[in-house]
This record gives C-alpha cells, sequence and structure tokens, in this order.
C-alpha cells in the first residue's frame, strides 16, 4: 500500500520539532514581557494537564519530555483536523446527494 | 501570546469571547459541511501540525523578547478563512487542555486573538491584496503584510480585552503589548512569506494559481500523478 503524502508531512514535521525544540527561547514572549514589566495582576490558578507547558512529567531527560509533548500535540492536533475534514467531506457529500451543486 | 488563567478575570470579557469564538467556529462548522472534498481533509491535519509545531518553537525577537509563528493568516491563505478557523480552534484548545498553554477561562479569548484575528482579520488584508497585484507577487506580499497585521491585531485585541475588564491602569499594557508586537509580526510575516514561497513552487494550485502544465489545474488529479 501507498503511504499517502500527508504522513511523510507529518513525519517531517515531527523530525523538524524534535530536531529544533532544543534551540527555542526561552525568553519570554511579548505578552509575558509586557504583564512582567508593567507589573500586570494575574490571579494565577493551577491548571491540571497531562503535558503542563511542553513538558513530560516523569521523563528521565528532560529534552526527551520536550520531545514528547511535542510529538503528542502535533499528532492529536492532526489526527482530530483529519477527522473533521473526512466529517465535514462526508456532510458536503450527502448533502450534494439531495440539492442540486450551485 | 497565550493568555494565561487569571489575567482577563470579568467574566463578562471572557464569555463573550467564548461567544464569538463559538459563533465563528460554528459558522465555519456549518459553511465547510457543505463544500469540503474528501481530497481536501489532509491539508487540514498538516496544517494544524505545521501551527502547533510552529507556536512551539520561540525565537528571540530582540530587547529580551521572544515570539513564535502563530500561522494563522498562512492557515487562512492555503485552506481558506473557514478551514483556517476550524483548524487554529482545535490547536489552540489542544494546547489549552494538553498542555496548560492558555487558561482554560481564556479559551475564547486566546481562538480570538491567536485564530480570528488571523483568519479573518488578516485574511481581509491579505485578499484585499491579491486582488490589487494578481499572481505571485500578491500571494507573498499579502502574505507578509496580512501575517504582520494578524499579529498586531491580535495584541490590540489582547489590549483593548484588559481595557474592556474596567481594571485601573491598563492604557499603559495595552500600547506596550502593541508595541511589543511590532517586531514579531515581522517574523511572522517572514515565516509566512518563506512557506507560501515553498507552496508556490511545488503546489501552486492549492493558492490557486496556475499549476504546471504537466500536472493539470485540478488538486487531486495532481495528487494522483505523483
Amino acid at each position: 500500500m501507498r503511504i499517502p503524502w500527508w504522513v511523510w508531512a507529518l513525519a517531517a514535521i515531527v523530525l523538524v520539532a524534535g530536531l529544533l525544540s532544543p534551540f527555542a527561547s526561552s525568553l519570554p514572549d511579548g505578552l509575558e514581557s509586557v504583564i512582567e514589566r508593567e507589573s500586570v495582576p494575574v490571579a494565577e490558578r493551577a491548571q491540571p494537564s497531562p503535558l503542563p507547558d511542553y513538558q513530560t512529567p516523569g521523563a528521565r531527560d528532560e529534552r526527551l519530555g520536550v520531545f514528547i509533548a511535542a510529538a503528542a500535540g502535533i499528532i492529536v492536533v492532526a489526527l482530530v483536523a483529519l477527522a473533521i475534514g473526512h466529517l465535514l467531506a462526508r456532510a458536503a457529500a450527502r448533502s450534494e446527494d439531495h440539492d442540486p451543486p450551485l | 501570546m497565550h493568555i494565561p488563567d487569571g489575567l482577563i478575570n470579568d467574566p463578562r470579557v471572557w464569555l463573550g469571547a467564548d461567544v464569538v469564538a463559538a459563533a465563528a467556529v460554528g459558522y465555519a462548522v456549518r459553511r465547510e459541511s457543505r463544500r469540503l472534498r474528501p481530497e481536501e481533509a489532509p491539508l487540514m491535519g498538516v496544517m494544524a501540525a505545521f501551527v502547533f509545531a510552529g507556536q512551539m518553537f520561540q525565537v528571540p525577537v530582540g530587547a529580551g523578547v521572544s515570539g513564535h509563528l502563530l500561522g494563522a493568516l498562512l492557515a487562512a491563505a492555503l485552506l481558506g478563512p473557514w478551514r483556517a478557523t476550524i483548524v487554529m480552534a482545535l490547536v489552540i484548545g489542544v494546547q489549552c487542555l494538553m498542555h496548560a498553554d492558555g487558561g482554560w477561562t481564556a479559551l475564547g479569548l486566546n481562538i480570538v486573538n491567536m485564530g480570528l484575528a488571523g483568519t479573518l482579520g488578516g485574511f481581509v488584508v491579505h485578499g484585499a491584496l491579491r486582488a490589487l497585484l494578481p499572481g505571485r507577487p500578491g500571494v507573498l506580499v499579502g502574505g507578509f503584510v496580512g501575517a504582520w497585521v494578524s499579529v498586531v491585531l491580535g495584541a490590540a485585541l489582547i489590549g483593548a480585552e484588559l481595557l474592556l475588564t474596567g481594571q485601573p491602569d491598563m492604557a499603559g499594557p495595552a500600547r506596550a503589548l502593541v508595541v511589543a508586537h511590532v517586531p514579531i509580526g515581522l517574523l511572522e510575516g517572514g515565516i509566512t512569506v518563506g512557506a507560501l514561497g515553498v507552496v508556490l513552487k511545488a503546489r501552486p494550485d492549492v493558492l490557486g494559481l496556475a499549476a504546471t502544465a504537466v500536472r493539470g489545474p485540478q488538486p487531486g488529479a495532481a495528487e494522483e500523478a505523483r
């Protein structure tokens, strides 16, 4: 069976994200820097999540942890978006059966 | 650029943003459930992955500040504004629920500021420039300017949301947000133009431009030919 192009594209994105992630800057982003400099109050609340702040709790190596968190996020969003696309396309095909195309 | 929980505490503001975000995504789903073709689904998945990865990669932009790609305008240029709206909402939702990036009460705010600001706001500018400059120059100039607008508009929206909470002394931070995102918008423009340049070479048909003669104008047909 031929592997579809999007599988290759996804693999490339995960690979490049993994290779680049150790070089990502840890400086504050635009919003964080303004919150700090202008002392904007933030009532921080704990927010439970499986991979907080793009880290994997319990990972032996921090870089491996970041890679796992990145790969998991990339694969989840890709598969969900693909599934949404298929459902929408199926709905569109069904509606074409009933209405004549414009 | 993700708003954490506890920054915008006024429920009128964050619930209002939830309503706006839900209305946009709801309209997008309704609209696309009438026109999406099966062969167009994979690009939605790949764009979601690209945007997620791009948003993780922070790049220093000077003055001790970093920025990352938002990708909303790029997604809108390649998928159209409504499919891009669905993709951006999905990415921002997963970042919030899986990675604690962006607060739960700020989900609607973040979808408006980082999604709709680009997929609808930046896209209007992008579309206008493509209408003025046909062909490749329109794609690239419209890509750069639209991407810059999406980031600065997103920052201005955060400022407006801070002002709407009615807290005192928010005018300074609102102004600072816009100023801080002027260079971050240039980064967004540069990455967007780079990505659009690759697509222009490989698959101009995705951008509505004539494909090379061998492949034919049908995206599906081009797919089969490979």
